[in-house]
């Protein structure tokens, strides 16, 4: 088991801490030793809000800089500001239609330091089910995909399974489906 | 081997401290709530219910209240807490010092929270320095459960020489995750037993010398015991040999240790964690600061450690500037430190490149901040707004610690110091400007309803005994809303859930001796309006006296079931970018739209329909009515 530095970056309301609670699930049904953080400003909502996450032997609950497996950014401007967690090589996933909002000093940055950059336009996708809050779930679908990530998508399936409330767990797991094929597309 | 039948669970760090309570035996926990400290009591409630342990918790008045509740409840022999946030422990300042002399006799435990940034506070001390000013022993965990195994040492620490402690818990830690394996909670059946002693409960001056000298005694006892501890105090890499050495402590300690880790040079840096920066283990500490040509000491907010070494050639920190004396440490602000000091002691060859490319990046793309504002749908806003278009520019207003204090963005909100001090200053500005003897301007005092039961009372008194003549208007939204939605006095809402005495605001301004004490909904821009005139009125007639509008309206985050309707606004054609709704309303859902043809640097306001509130109240704002009710009906 590789160990696992990632960073959830968004705006209040987005589910953002629902997202790492999936991941914090994941991580103890593998019996792993975990750590994270929530940061947040003083609006109840609307403002920044960035999850660490941290699986392996490590001391303190947030991500150093430079250090971060992923980088997924639920929202564009809030996955732009945190760019400097995220370790040379390391996966920038964002929620958008395509990487066009990404200005060139960053995809350049990119390029010198071999981030390798996804998009998923999850909150169309969303919207399309009705059900515009679980853009989140079909990101970290699509992150489940991916070689870099530690955990299989049933792992993450069972985990969202555990926390759903039973009203939405078909739409959440749904959610989570479309997000792991949209990325084998 | 983990013991099978222990859990493993990942908890925030406020959780672990409130489940290390039950862990030690704590019985009573008494709390006000303050950002980052207000988990911790609900925690230790629930944890208890679901363990049928049976407990006390309790939100009280104030911090003050709190700690002299708890202490009173340590006196009977029992295991009590109290928790706050570090600027709460000024409010509880009074009690603390003393308490330190008359020492207790259950466990008594101070756990207070620091903010280092601040993120959410008016200042960055340090309550460590707290600990040495009061000569109370303070404990400094570094993570979550940390925290958590701290809790028994601290309550079998203060019963055993009959001290308070305090743990310090910073922002980091308590709003940190992390897995832990629990131990099982303590179930203490002590039934309160208070054992008359007035000459140490009730120490009249003569006493108090005789407890001081006794206090002393101890603290050098405990020094004693911390030199030789080494749980919370231990050397990692003790035998590398280095020129350098690290004294770190709390949340500073853990992001150091990661830095290290993943620049691969742990193993190359000696180490030493300290957990008991008081009283301070002197020989341990200076015996192993000894033997390095310099020594790096990495804690927070302040100098504690630094401070107390009595030898301090060779040693970097705040003192020699090598650490900045104010801001959060912060892994980037520590990745900075670490370079520098290890390029500069030779433990590195090279100083680490790189880190900063993407910070500089991310710098030059001129990201724009979120403004923190008040939520779309906030009642405040509406008082707010209304009181600001009644007094204008000429209006004082002052203001105090909450959600509220954000009315600054509405120009409406002058002056924001420590809890309860909108009322006391707005006294202070009456009598100021009253000497003068000309036209004394209006002045509007803004409070929440919890922020008044806690600093707002003995303030209001003094206004009407010292005759000051302004208007106070109580921001009644039924919760303590910023800390996370806990109770208030004024409804009788208890931290377990149920309903006790209520205290309703105007029977306290009334009993306070106010004869002009109005309720009204601030969603009534036009009414507000004219009820803050006719109270600036009232109060300055001869008869008058300070006079309070209470603005009553559920917080809409907190409201389950919604009491206004829902009001869909729209902006229609008639919008000539004025921006009068955005910058004057400031509503976050206002948002600026496209260009208006032929006008230059004029935007169309439109509505963010993500975040709108639908409450309909810009509606009410916009000079033009340009901004129309398309479905449902104001007021």
């Amino acid at each position: 088991m590789k160990p696992l530095n990632m960073l959830v970056a968004g705006v209040g309301g987005q589910g953002i801490l629902f997202a790492s609670k999936i991941f914090f699930d994941a991580a103890m049904a593998k019996g792993l030793k975990v750590m994270g953080a929530e940061t947040h400003g003083m609006s109840q909502r609307g403002g920044s809000v960035v999850s660490h996450f941290k699986m392996g032997d490590q001391t303190s609950s947030m991500v150093i800089p430079g250090t971060a497996d992923v980088l997924l950014a639920l929202e564009r401007t809030e996955g732009l500001r945190n760019l400097e967690f995220l370790k040379p090589g390391g996966v920038y996933l964002v929620n958008a239609p395509d990487l066009s909002h990404v200005p060139a000093a960053v995809r350049s940055h990119f390029e010198s330091t071999g981030v390798r950059a996804h998009f998923f336009d999850a909150d169309r996708h969303a919207l399309a089910e009705g059900k515009p809050l679980t853009a989140n779930l079909y990101l970290i679908g699509y992150l489940s995909a991916l070689p870099e990530m530690p955990f299989e998508f049933a792992e993450l399936k069972e985990a969202l399974t555990r926390l759903s409330a039973p009203a939405v767990v078909e739409a959440n797991l749904k959610a989570l489906a479309n997000g792991f094929e949209g990325a084998r597309k | 081997m983990t013991d099978p039948n222990r859990k493993t669970m990942v908890l925030l760090g406020n959780e672990a401290v409130a489940r290390g309570l039950l862990e030690a035996g704590c019985q009573l926990a008494m709390s006000y709530p303050g950002t980052p400290s207000s988990e911790i009591l609900p925690a230790f409630i629930r944890f208890a219910k679901s363990e049928k342990i049976d407990v006390y918790g309790e939100w009280s008045a104030n911090e003050k209240v709190a700690f002299e509740e708890a202490l009173a409840a340590s006196y009977t022999g029992k295991r009590t807490a109290v928790i706050m946030k570090q600027v709460g422990l000024n409010v509880a300042a009074d009690p603390m010092m003393s308490s330190a002399y008359t020492g207790v006799r259950g466990g008594f435990v101070i756990i207070c929270a620091d903010d280092p940034g601040p993120h959410s506070s008016q200042t960055e001390q340090d309550t460590r320095m707290f600990g040495l000013f009061a000569k109370i022993p303070v404990l400094d965990p570094a993570t979550p459960d940390e925290a958590r195994r701290m809790l028994p040492f601290a309550f079998d620490l203060s019963e055993r020489y009959e001290l308070p402690v305090i743990v310090r818990p910073s922002l980091r830690v308590c709003h940190g995750r992390e897995s832990m394996t629990l131990d099982t909670p303590l179930v203490l059946d002590r039934k309160a037993d208070f054992q008359k002693d007035p000459h140490r409960w009730a120490a009249t001056p003569h006493y108090r010398l005789l407890l001081h000298k006794k206090l002393n005694e101890k603290l050098r006892a405990v020094s004693d015991e911390f030199e030789s501890n080494d749980t919370w105090n231990f050397v990692e890499n003790g035998g590398a040999k280095s020129n350098l050495a690290i004294v770190a402590g709390g949340m500073p300690y853990a992001t150091i240790r990661d830095i290290l880790v993943d620049r691969g040079v742990f193993e190359k840096v000696p180490v030493l964690k300290i957990g008991t920066p008081y009283p301070f283990p002197r020989k341990m500490i200076e015996g192993f600061a000894a033997r390095y040509e310099s020594v790096l000491v990495v804690e927070e907010p302040d100098q504690v450690i630094e401070m107390q070494l009595s030898e301090r050639k060779g040693v970097m920190g705040r003192g020699d500037g090598t650490v900045p004396d104010e801001g959060e440490l912060t892994a980037a602000v520590l990745m900075d430190v670490l370079g520098k000091v290890l390029g500069k002691t030779g433990v590195i060859d090279e100083p680490w490149a790189g880190q900063n490319d993407a910070r500089d990046v991310v710098a030059g793309l001129e990201l724009a901040v979120r403004p923190t504002s008040l939520c779309p749908g906030c009642p405040h806003r509406s008082s707010f707004y209304a009181i600001r278009r009644t007094f204008g520019k000429k209006g004082i207003y002052t203001s105090d610690i909450g959600c509220y204090t954000l009315g600054l963005n509405l120009d409406a909100v002058d002056t924001c110091l420590d809890m309860g001090a909108a009322i006391s200053m707005a006294t202070g500005f009456y009598h100021a400007y009253k000497r003068d003897k000309g036209e004394i301007p209006p002045i509007v005092a803004t409070i929440g309803d919890s922020t008044f039961y806690h600093g707002g009372l003995p303030a209001l008194a003094g206004a009407v005994y010292s005759d000051a003549r302004y208007v106070l208007v109580i921001l009644d939204n039924l919760v303590t809303a910023m800390t996370g939605m806990q109770p208030t006095l004024a409804l009788g809402g208890q931290a377990d859930g149920s309903i006790g005495n209520k205290l309703p605001l105007e029977d306290a301004c009334a009993g306070l001796g106010c004869r002009f004490v109005r309720v009204h909904n601030p969603y009534d821009i036009e009414g507000m309006k004219a009820l803050v005139q006719e109270a600036h009125d009232h109060c300055r007639e001869p008869e008058g006296r300070v006079a309070v509008v209470i603005a009553r309206h559920p917080c809409l985050l907190h409201e389950k079931k919604r009491s206004t309707p829902v009001v869909r606004v729209d902006v229609t054609g008639e919008c000539n970018g004025c921006a009068l709704c955005r910058t004057t309303f400031e509503c976050t859902a206002l948002s600026v739209g496209p260009a208006i043809p032929g006008k230059e640097n004029r935007f169309r306001t439109v509505i963010d329909r993500r975040i709108c509130a639908d409450c309909g109240e810009c509606a009410l704002v916009c000079n033009r009515g340009a901004i129309v009710v398309v479905e449902g009906k104001n007021g």
